[in-house]
């Protein structure tokens, strides 16, 4: 019965809640009862959701080809257009990620957050159900609305919690992801002239003649070039890090971006495969430029957060490599490899640059300062933080029995079956990623104490204990055994494999 | 190995007869010889071939070539890449270069717009007389 609701219940429960606490709000009081109601809502809101989804992966059924918990029905009429919403092993495991984050952000932000508390939470719980909405889309139209709606609630929250240039990043930041979603839309639009509605997967059946798949492969690319963000469409990124709130860069990191990565598998891949082949090998380039070029200006930053940003980056260059791979793989088996790496790369990856950002904010929220110089030897008084920050620093590298190293390994074996200078390439981020990560641990975490304020650090409270412990072991969980997370993808990338490899001209 | 050697006996006399082992050896009882019986030999080794001793004392340069030779490179790459690559081209000339050149543009065209009734209803005439002899003469 409900469970035919499941996926509703993900979208509308924490929209909803959010809605409730926005409306309620903490009577512009921080330290408020009502404040500290609205904080612990906000939490149980969030969990319930998490505990939900919990349900979602226990009746997901890993055999499944086709879409599962789907629901349809007509939403405008007159446009064809439908709510219509289902998840397979490519959406199901994003949702997931979704609705872990979000508790623990919830949590980072319990008494960090000064001014307006009650918005503030509302923000992201609004922000949760908007993104799984993306997540579980199968309608144009619908999957449009989802996609814009979630650049509002991230607007606000750097607009209105973020740093001192925040105004900046904040329009930086809207108008470099709103130029790219509007090519997004005429692409939908033509689709939409061509099928006669929105539904995905007609959009996926419909024969589209090469010039017109490059042009909608091209109207895709802008849109999710720079939500991943690819170069040379990255740098609203590191703005947009350094001056949002600590829970804004995690989720901005460990969800949103995935948004650009989810936008290939489902939309650009299926629906113009002969437009991705022919663009395949600019997409390559552009990864390894991702991947070296963003290494390299990663090492130089003097701020941490823009050094996990640029690090973001680099990371996600090697999602998009994964997926473009597809075609340069000339051996009968293992195609789908590269795939299924980049999907546990996006995965890995939030729950790693969630993890980062977070180890920012706890030293932000005691020094109140972000740059590298300004710390050292925070492992003398802060031990049990500093051992979280080195575990996820490795993890950053790629160390293996981390999950940063399964989706990198993956990607290179791959890139090793199609091209040894694109391995090569792709590994050089092995040496600078440890280099950048760790030079920067170097500097902040050893060493002698460096000034009065590290001296006076006071290591982690229990609420931070939890965050940290928590993504911890899910890290080392993903790392050692991949299986459950591999296994729900399979069947889908299997599947994604074979029908690119059909020609739709 | 069992097949080779005659026994454990057999393997350790062997290891004895190989040059490796008096190579090391006689490493072992030089470094002994100069710096515990005679440390004034070292001394006049590093007057007379000061190159030499320099040489090995710095591991032939090794270190010196990663730091200032790899990390300093690969630093300042990385930060001609930032600075010229990011900041600059993409993020100054690119982006930042696109939003002045609208602003630019809004700021000519903004002239256009003086507020005044009289220069709407002059532009309105000027365009109603265009548009009627562009259909008078050339339709």
């Amino acid at each position: 019965m409900l469970s035919n609701y499941l996926l509703s219940i993900l979208i509308w429960l924490p929209i909803f809640g959010g809605a409730a606490l926005l409306l309620i709000g903490d009577g512009d009081d921080t330290k408020s009862k009502q404040a500290a109601l609205m904080r612990r809502s906000a939490l149980f809101v969030s969990l319930l959701t998490f505990v939900i989804s919990i349900g979602l992966y226990a009746a997901f059924d890993n055999a499944e080809t086709g879409m599962q918990f789907v629901e349809r029905v007509p939403w405008v009429e007159a446009l064809n257009v439908f709510y219509y919403l289902g998840v397979d092993g490519i959406s199901a495991p994003l949702i997931l990620l979704t609705t872990f984050i979000t508790p623990l952000v919830v949590i980072s932000g319990w008494d960090t957050i000064k001014v307006r508390a009650a918005q503030y939470f509302a923000a992201f719980l609004i922000l949760e159900g908007l993104m799984i909405g993306v997540f579980s889309a199968l309608d144009g139209m619908l999957f449009y609305v989802f996609w814009e709606a979630m650049l509002i609630p991230m607007f606000l929250i750097i607009g209105v919690w973020g740093g001192e240039r925040r105004v900046y990043a904040t329009l930086k930041f809207f108008l470099y992801t709103f130029l790219g979603s509007v090519l997004m839309l005429v692409a939908f639009i033509y689709l939409y002239l061509e099928t006669g509605g929105w539904d995905l997967f007609a959009f996926m059946n419909q024969t589209i003649g090469m010039t017109a798949q490059k042009f909608i492969f091209v109207a895709f690319l802008l849109a999710f070039a720079v939500k991943v963000p690819m170069w040379p469409v990255h740098t609203w990124l590191p703005d947009a890090h350094v001056e949002a709130p600590t829970g804004g860069s995690v989720i901005l990191a460990a969800i949103m971006l995935k948004m650009g990565g989810y936008g290939f598998v489902r939309l650009s891949l299926p629906i113009v495969p002969d437009g991705s082949a022919y663009f395949s090998g600019l997409m390559i380039a552009l990864s390894l430029i991702a991947v070296v070029y963003i290494g390299f200006v990663a090492l130089m930053q003097k701020d941490m957060k823009k050094l996990i940003a640029y690090s973001s980056i680099a990371h996600m260059g090697f999602v998009t490599l994964g997926m473009f791979l597809l075609w340069w793989i000339t051996a009968e088996t293992g195609t789908g490899l590269g795939m299924t790496g980049a999907m546990v790369q996006m995965i890995s990856h939030g729950l790693i640059s969630g993890a980062m950002f977070l180890c920012v904010g706890v030293l932000y929220d005691r020094v109140h300062s972000r740059q590298i110089a300004d710390y050292g030897g925070v492992a003398n008084t802060m031990p049990v933080f500093a051992s979280f920050m080195v575990l996820f620093a490795m993890a950053n590298a790629g160390l293996p029995g981390t999950s940063g190293f399964v989706g990198e390994f993956m990607v290179i074996i791959a890139s090793f079956k199609a091209n040894f200078w694109f391995a090569f390439l792709a590994a050089s981020t092995l040496v600078l990623g440890a280099a950048y990560t760790l030079w920067m641990i170097k500097r902040v975490v050893y060493g002698e104490v460096a000034n009065d304020n590290v001296a006076a650090l006071q290591d982690l409270n229990t609420r931070e204990f939890i965050v940290l412990a928590i993504l911890a072991l899910s890290v080392l969980l993903v790392g050692l055994w991949p299986a459950p997370l591999v296994d729900m993808m399979n069947v889908t990338i299997e599947q994604l494999v074979d029908q690119i490899g059909h020609s739709k001209l | 190995m069992g097949e080779a050697w005659h026994g454990s006996l057999g393997l350790l006399t062997h290891a004895v007869m190989t040059p490796v082992f008096w190579l090391a050896a006689a490493g072992v009882f030089t470094a002994w010889f100069l710096y515990l019986k005679r440390p004034d030999i070292p001394d006049a080794i590093r007057q007379k071939a000061s190159g030499l001793y320099n040489l090995l004392d710095r591991k032939y340069y090794f270190d010196d070539l990663y730091i200032n030779g790899f990390a300093a490179w690969t630093r300042w790459f990385g930060k001609f890449l930032w600075q010229k690559g990011d900041e600059l081209v993409i993020d100054g000339v690119l982006v930042n270069g696109t939003a002045r050149s609208v602003g630019r543009l809004a700021g000519v065209l903004r002239q256009i717009q003086t507020g005044y009734l009289y220069t709407y209803a002059f532009a309105m005439i000027i365009g109603l007389t265009v548009l009627l002899g562009w259909l008078i003469w050339f339709r």
